[in-house]
């Protein structure tokens, strides 16, 4: 029983890590139709910064704010430069982010050296969960996870900067011609989802190592959840817990390579059994 | 002038006179070169963005290590075979889950970056078989037994190899089939609605170049008789998208010549400079990304001479008049058919038990206010849009729940609002993909010829239009108006039983249309098919239209002839305030 609760608990955690991550990529792709192959790179800048500004003693929440703060910026900036003038191109906005996320491992690599840095953990400690000892970290993870959604669909869904944005998603041009200036919203999107890369970065940070090409580590899953949820949001939650499951399961039982093919093969047979709605374009 | 490429043949020449580590280089860049160019073929001819090309090089590397290493220096041969079978058939497998009907750009792209990501952490981890961070090495060079060739010999064979595929893949681009490929990539569902099995063309060239991806990665891995991780990986992948970049992916030889000069010029730095190197790579390939995209093999071929580069004239013969189609059939003629036909977008219903029937040689107008459903049912009929439910067939023959070539195959035609031709194929080029599309699936076209048989019917459309003596002209440079010919003229050349268009006349002038209308009626009187009309244009309905049907918010409201339609009182109030402000 103390097995079952273990892994339960172990599986939404790794859930409410992915779908963060996960949730970052699916808002651009979602609202922008943009697959951003930098963003684990993201998260890797926001763990630097945290564990940067752990190491000159600033208090936990300040180091996640600076991570926050960083991967904004970062990503506002490859916004600015880069992936602005690549919307009008699906393969170039591709392409261009593939190659920024080269020049962010590279460029980290190079200036900061490819050691291995470790974040303190904020919450250290276990708390007792019907019966198991469970670490308190990997349920506030979860929790965070939550509210982080909650915020998230209640923006796009509940206010009227919710609405601007899926309408520039829709349609930028006919949002312009409604008075929406789509290329700001587009560059709030990004920023926004390079934060939430951000934030994520923070969060893993205690549970591993961070390192130049630290994002290779847990993109893969969070690439997986997105192809599984297709463009929508909340779907993102659903196809965390299912890839966390098979990945953790099989991790666990059989072996990390196997899991790694096996969530390969699952996002592969939605991508194959996907039904779409009636009306839409097939072809 | 066109056979200029075989001077490639002279590059691999060039291993018998320079010295054995020069030799050696120009062996592995070659390979390297005709990988770009395969990259090229299926991601700028054909459209299909992957970056599976470096796990099929990589695959291909490690099997032939792994069965030279395992089974004597002769398992190579094994190796280079499991090479391409293995490439091939994991090609195959994610080309059937990603590159079927629901296929989408961004997704499939997504998804072979994911396998990438896989593979590399496989290929350090499996250490059994792959000899993890060490990789593979000491593996021999092509032979038999215990006679093995001369570094500089593998690579003469390599560059060989390398250069006959590029030229392979030449004649590949300009056979009807690597012409469709263009045309699938450029108007896919307009392909799909000629009757072109879309899915089967962009599989079988994602499978072919992964194929013979592997292959190359194999020959590769004789020469430098070492494979690691790093072969199979993210940054190498990199390096073979900037070549394909730089030397324009949409020609093979840039790609190619892009690869070998680059590697040339670039000889010992990666080794020299490390994680600077990549850090390089990386910046160049963002700088060219955002400000290079086409590429520079592009601006060579611009500066060629243009008859050089003339697209194949296609000998364009008209077919002899057939019967009529409908006498064959014993008995009652059959009728086109449409019962309870309904589409909803999302929780929107767009049409409602809409029915519907046409006798072969009638003309039916579909008319009713802006967003009535009148271009839905085109859509419906022919397959674009999912429908909620609804049965149509021509005969005994029923479309519903088949896919957009099949029901082209079948014979229902369809002609789009927007003229969706392909602009960088002639005239006549495009009339042969319209008439080999339902016929021909793509082996087929490997082989067939640049001559074609076209209907009577689109004949007199291309006489009306013009077009008869532009055969070979770009489509690019035809006007609106000849394009709505030309387009109707695909639709009409092969012999069709139900024809539906799409706002024919949109765009035209006032003598093109009037044109177009006693084109129509002659059509629909001597080929005989079942012709529905979607249109806007008045005085074009009350001259081809035999009946007419009214739609409004998805639902039939009216039926009848021009006159008895003009007078029913619901339809002046349907129209009033909207169509009727339009004359």
């Amino acid at each position: 029983m103390d097995v079952v609760i273990n892994e339960v608990l172990s599986i939404l955690s790794s859930a409410a890590i992915a779908s963060v991550i996960a949730l970052g990529l699916g808002i651009t792709f979602r609202l922008m139709g943009i697959i951003n192959l930098a963003h684990g790179e993201f998260m890797m800048i926001g763990a630097y910064a945290a564990v940067y500004a752990g190491a000159i003693g600033l208090p936990w929440p300040l180091g996640l704010l600076a991570g926050v703060l960083a991967a904004a910026v970062v990503g506002a900036l490859a916004e600015v430069l880069i992936v602005r003038w690549l919307y009008s191109s699906p393969e170039l906005s591709i392409l261009g982010t593939y190659g920024l996320s080269i020049v962010l491992i590279q460029g980290v690599q190079v200036t900061l050296g490819k050691g291995y840095l470790y974040s303190s953990n904020p919450f250290p400690g276990a708390i007792e969960v019907f019966g198991v000892a469970y670490p308190i970290y990997r349920l506030v993870l979860i929790g965070a996870a939550a509210v982080l959604f909650l915020i998230i669909l209640l923006l796009l869904n509940a206010t009227p900067l919710g609405t601007k944005i899926r309408a520039v998603a829709a349609d930028g041009k006919l949002a312009e011609t409604l008075g929406i200036r789509s290329s700001r919203l587009n560059l709030v999107v990004f920023t926004a989802s390079a934060a939430l890369a951000g934030l994520a970065g923070v969060l893993v940070g205690p549970l591993g190592n961070v390192r130049p090409d630290m994002g290779a580590d847990y993109i893969f899953t969070a690439f997986v959840i997105v192809i599984i949820a297709g463009n929508s949001i909340v779907r993102l939650i659903p196809a965390a817990i299912l890839v966390s499951t098979v990945q953790n399961l099989m991790t666990f039982w059989i072996d990390p390579m196997v899991a790694k093919i096996a969530v390969l093969v699952i996002a592969l047979l939605v991508l194959q059994g996907l039904r779409r709605t009636p009306g839409e374009v097939t072809v | 002038m066109r056979r200029l490429h075989w001077l490639l043949l002279l590059l691999p020449l060039l291993c018998l006179f320079v010295s054995n580590y020069y030799s050696g280089l120009v062996g592995q860049y070659a390979i390297l070169g005709a990988t770009a160019a395969l990259l090229a073929f299926s991601w700028g001819y054909a459209g299909v963005l992957h970056f599976f090309h470096v796990v099929a090089f990589g695959l291909g590397a490690y099997s032939v290590g792994w069965f030279a290493l395992n089974l004597g220096p002769d398992g190579l041969w094994l190796g280079l075979l499991v090479a391409v079978l293995l490439t091939g058939g994991v090609a195959f497998l994610l080309g059937i889950a990603g590159l079927g009907k629901n296929y989408s750009f961004m997704t499939f792209a997504l998804v072979t970056f994911v396998v990438v990501l896989a593979l590399e952490q496989i290929a350090v981890q499996f250490t059994a078989v792959t000899g993890g961070f060490n990789g593979l090495s000491n593996i021999p060079r092509l032979g038999f037994g215990d006679w093995r060739l001369s570094g500089s010999m593998n690579a003469l064979v390599l560059a060989t190899v390398a250069v006959l595929l590029v030229i392979g893949l030449r004649w590949l681009s300009t056979t009807p089939y690597g012409v469709a490929l263009r045309a699938v990539r450029d108007a896919p569902r307009r392909m799909g609605s000629f009757g072109v099995d879309v899915p089967a063309m962009r599989i079988s060239v994602f499978v072919l170049t992964s194929a013979a991806t592997g292959l190359l990665g194999g020959l590769f891995a004789t020469q430098t008789q070492f494979v690691s991780p790093s072969d199979i990986g993210l940054a190498f992948g990199t390096s073979i998208l900037v070549w394909t970049m730089l030397g324009s992916k949409t020609t093979l030889l840039g790609p190619f010549l892009a690869a070998i000069g680059i590697n040339f010029a670039t000889t010992g730095l990666s080794e020299s400079l490390v994680d600077y190197w990549l850090l390089i790579m990386g910046v160049v390939f963002v700088v060219v990304v955002r400000f290079l995209p086409e590429g520079f093999g592009v601006w060579l071929v611009r500066i060629l001479p243009s008859r050089w580069r003339r697209a194949p004239h296609v000998e364009v013969r008209r077919a002899a008049p057939e019967a009529p189609r409908d006498a064959a059939v014993g008995g009652a003629a059959p009728e086109f058919v449409v019962e309870q036909l309904s589409v909803a977008y999302g929780s929107n219903r767009v049409l409602q038990d809409v029915g519907l029937h046409v006798s072969p040689g009638e003309v039916l107008c579909l008319i009713g206010p802006n967003g009535a459903g009148k271009s839905t049912v085109l859509n419906a009929l022919s397959a674009v849009i999912r429908v909620e439910s609804g049965r149509w067939r021509f005969g005994d023959r029923q479309f519903q729940g088949r896919s957009p070539w099949r029901i082209a195959r079948d014979g229902l035609s369809r002609k789009y609002q927007h003229p969706s031709i392909a602009t960088d194929l002639t005239v006549g080029q495009n009339l042969a993909l319209a008439v080999w599309g339902p016929r021909y699936r793509f082996r087929r076209l490997l082989w067939q010829r640049w001559e074609i048989e076209i209907e009577p019917s689109a004949w007199r459309i291309l006489e009306a239009g013009g077009l008869d003596a532009r055969l070979d002209q770009l489509a690019a440079e035809l006007s609106h108006g000849q394009r709505q010919m030309l387009e109707l003229a695909m639709a009409l050349a092969n012999p069709c039983d139900v024809l539906l268009l799409d706002e024919p006349a949109a765009g035209m002038t006032k003598v093109e249309a009037a044109t177009l209308a006693s084109l129509i009626t002659e059509i629909a009187r001597d080929a005989r098919p079942a012709v529905i009309v979607v249109e806007h244009d008045l005085e074009l309905i009350r001259t081809v239209a035999d009946r007419v049907v009214v739609l409004q918010n998805g639902g039939v409201l009216a039926e009848g002839t021009y006159a008895e339609v003009e007078a029913d009182v619901r339809v002046q109030e349907a129209y009033l305030g909207t169509e009727a402000q339009h004359g």
